[in-house]
């Protein structure tokens, strides 16, 4: 059965607008079974799905488990710590392994940009990026990209600024291709030693000083800033970076519009972000995770080969 | 070593083997090795390549120190601080990828470093697989100024582009980084007009399961040897770059001319060392036809024209398509 979306979601910069539209509305119904008291619906019964981390996570894999759950999949959690990835394994190894138990999906997580995608090219099974080294995730795009749209109405125009390391961020990558797809206008805003080359040749504006981003934007994406940057010499110091390019009350206060933060999380909080921004009027942090468990079911279901209204399907079933 | 490296390829008897030493005990970068030992064994150069002479002393020392056998010190221009976790060459392509890039200035730097090391001292340095454009043009000016400066690029660094990493290709993956449109085209006209000497293929053979793998932790290097003469020919010849026998020469006499070895030409009383090939034959890379036991080439399913037919040592012929010669 072919997908809406293909076979796999690798990453935002190979869907089409029309795709990504489809995933936020197949995505808007489903948040509707997450405030049920009986948080599921059989969309997914029967299906088994592995969820392969590579990499330590916790928003992002309790999401996933929720939403695999939410749809009645059966799943597996695999980390590398404890398995056979910490005795060597290679990847190739695992994809094989992990075919010949027939399983239907495969969610990873992994630390080297391109895991995603090369598992996908050696298994028939389903896979979903949940974030591969400094590539995509695109899940988390979605859900910025559904929440933006939940409180803006639309996408088309908007102005987003994405704030902090984008060099070494996924989710900068993600969002950067579904905002531009769905027409939104794109800065990236940070250090010029955080920010990757060529930006601008994708049509997106390049801004070092915070006050502009807070001055020309509808929506600020604060990324995390890794506190290994410090050692990589890419930022001199927390309180430095916090000064100059920390999302803080005061510089939000000075924003013409109204304006909107959002935050991929964990937060540094007193870094890129305070928390008086954090827990304040403009924050729609909590939003964001809600969201993300709609997108996911959303992902799942399609790529399962769901028709776009899952509720005419599941009236079918009955 | 050396000496070894000699008489197993006399014993093959497939080809002459040149080889170079190393500039420093262990390739550590830190104590200069014994050249004159090495040359004495049959050793025509010294470099420490894959891994560049970071100390700028050491690189000195060696080009001094060279002068006495008459030998080219030959660098991998790289400063290691610049393209540390570095997997590709840095560009839209790798912030599109994800993975960390290594700038054109890691080369450059070091190219600038050892043109004026070898104005100081006078010391013959020859660059190994050149990539960027800001290179070209560095050796070019330095021949200007008289240097004893030569230099080679690979078929790669010729003919592909970053672009050939999209999709993780990691075959694509080696280093120097493939580079843009720009410093292809730069290495084109370097090789046109002498500012490049040689063509050198860099052949590193991997096996299968080395490449396969994520890219940050597949090694770097392809398989070139039975790719060059087609890469050549459809790159530099078919391109309008250079004629076919300027194409021989940056292959067979002025390598030989820069490294002072024995043939490389058809003069009588040269070695015999002869490759016959049919510089019209359009031909389509397979990994199952490859002689190597590696297939990590770059030209996996491309279509290249020219190809070798024959090939004689010292008048033997040790390698005809189709048939390879047993050992004698």
């Amino acid at each position: 059965m072919t997908s809406l979306l293909g076979k796999d979601l690798i990453g935002l910069e190979g869907l089409t607008a029309d795709q990504i539209t489809a995933i936020l509305d197949t995505a808007e119904p489903f948040k509707e079974v997450s405030e049920r008291s009986i948080k599921k619906v059989p969309a997914l019964r029967g299906k088994t799905i592995v969820n392969l981390f590579f990499e330590a996570s916790t928003r992002t894999r309790i999401s996933f488990e929720f939403a695999e759950k939410r749809l009645s999949a059966d799943t597996v959690n695999v980390a590398s710590q404890g398995s056979s990835v910490s005795k060597g394994e290679t990847l190739v190894d695992t994809a094989r392994n992990l075919e010949a138990m027939r399983i239907d999906m495969v969610v990873i997580r992994h630390h080297s940009s391109g895991a995603a995608q090369f598992l996908g090219e050696r298994i028939r099974s389903n896979v979903i990026n949940a974030g591969d080294g400094k590539h995509e995730h695109p899940t988390q795009g979605l859900l910025d990209l559904l929440t933006l749209r939940d409180r803006f109405g639309r996408i088309k125009g908007l102005k987003v600024a994405i704030c902090g390391d984008v060099l070494h961020s996924r989710v900068a990558r993600s969002n950067i291709w579904g905002l531009l797809k769905l027409g939104a206008q794109v800065a990236v805003c940070g250090p010029p030693t955080l920010l990757p080359r060529g930006l601008e040749s994708l049509g997106v504006t390049v801004m070092h000083h915070i006050e502009d981003a807070i001055g020309w934007a509808d929506a600020l994406n604060v990324l995390r800033l890794q506190l290994e940057r410090m050692e990589g010499g890419f930022v001199p110091s927390l309180r430095e970076y916090n000064r100059i390019f920390g999302v803080t009350r005061e510089r939000l206060e000075r924003a013409p519009g109204d304006i909107v933060v959002l935050h991929p999380g964990p937060m540094n909080r007193g870094v890129e972000i305070d928390s008086d921004v954090a827990d304040g009027p403009h924050s729609v942090i909590l939003p964001q995770v809600t969201n993300g468990v709609a997108v996911r079911m959303a992902v799942l279901y399609l790529l399962a080969g769901g028709a776009p209204d899952w509720r005419s399907q599941a009236a079918d079933e009955r | 070593m050396v000496g070894f490296v000699v008489r197993q390829a006399i014993r093959a008897g497939k080809a002459r083997v040149y080889p170079i030493g190393c500039i420093s005990l262990g390739q550590k970068g830190q104590q200069l090795a014994e050249f004159g030992e090495m040359v004495g064994a049959g050793a025509v150069a010294v470099s420490d390549d894959g891994k560049p002479v970071v100390s700028s002393q050491l690189m000195r020392t060696a080009l001094e120190y060279a002068k006495v056998f008459g030998i080219p010190v030959a660098d991998h221009c790289e400063d290691p601080t610049l393209s540390l976790g570095g997997v590709m060459h840095e560009g839209l392509v790798a912030t599109k990828l994800g993975l960390k890039g290594i700038p054109s200035a890691a080369e450059e730097i070091m190219v600038a470093r050892d043109i004026v090391l070898s104005e100081l001292t006078g010391g013959h340095v020859h660059l190994c697989h050149i990539s960027t454009r800001g290179s070209v043009e560095m050796i070019r000016r330095a021949k200007q100024m008289g240097l004893r400066v030569t230099a080679e690029a690979t078929p790669n660094h010729f003919s592909l582009t970053h672009d050939l990493c999209l999709g993780y290709n990691t075959n694509a993956k080696m280093s120097p980084p493939l580079r843009e449109p720009e410093d292809v085209e730069a290495i084109r006209q370097g090789l046109k007009d002498g500012t490049i000497d040689c063509i050198a293929t860099d052949h590193a053979p991997h096996h299968y399961d080395a490449k396969q793998r994520e890219f940050d932790d597949a090694p770097n290097g392809v398989v070139g040897l039975e790719t060059a003469i087609g890469v050549g020919v459809r790159s530099l010849v078919e391109s309008g770059h250079l004629s076919l026998p300027e194409l021989i020469a940056r292959m067979s006499t002025v390598p030989a001319r820069v490294f002072r070895l024995p043939g490389g030409t058809l003069a009588v009383g040269a070695p015999a060392d002869v490759t016959v090939f049919d510089p019209t034959r359009l031909w389509t890379v397979r990994a199952e036809d490859l002689h190597s036991k590696s297939t990590n080439s770059p030209y996996l399913g491309q279509t290249l024209t020219g190809q070798a037919d024959l090939t004689a040592v010292g008048g033997r012929i040790v390698f005809e398509r189709g048939v390879q010669i047993p050992d004698a």
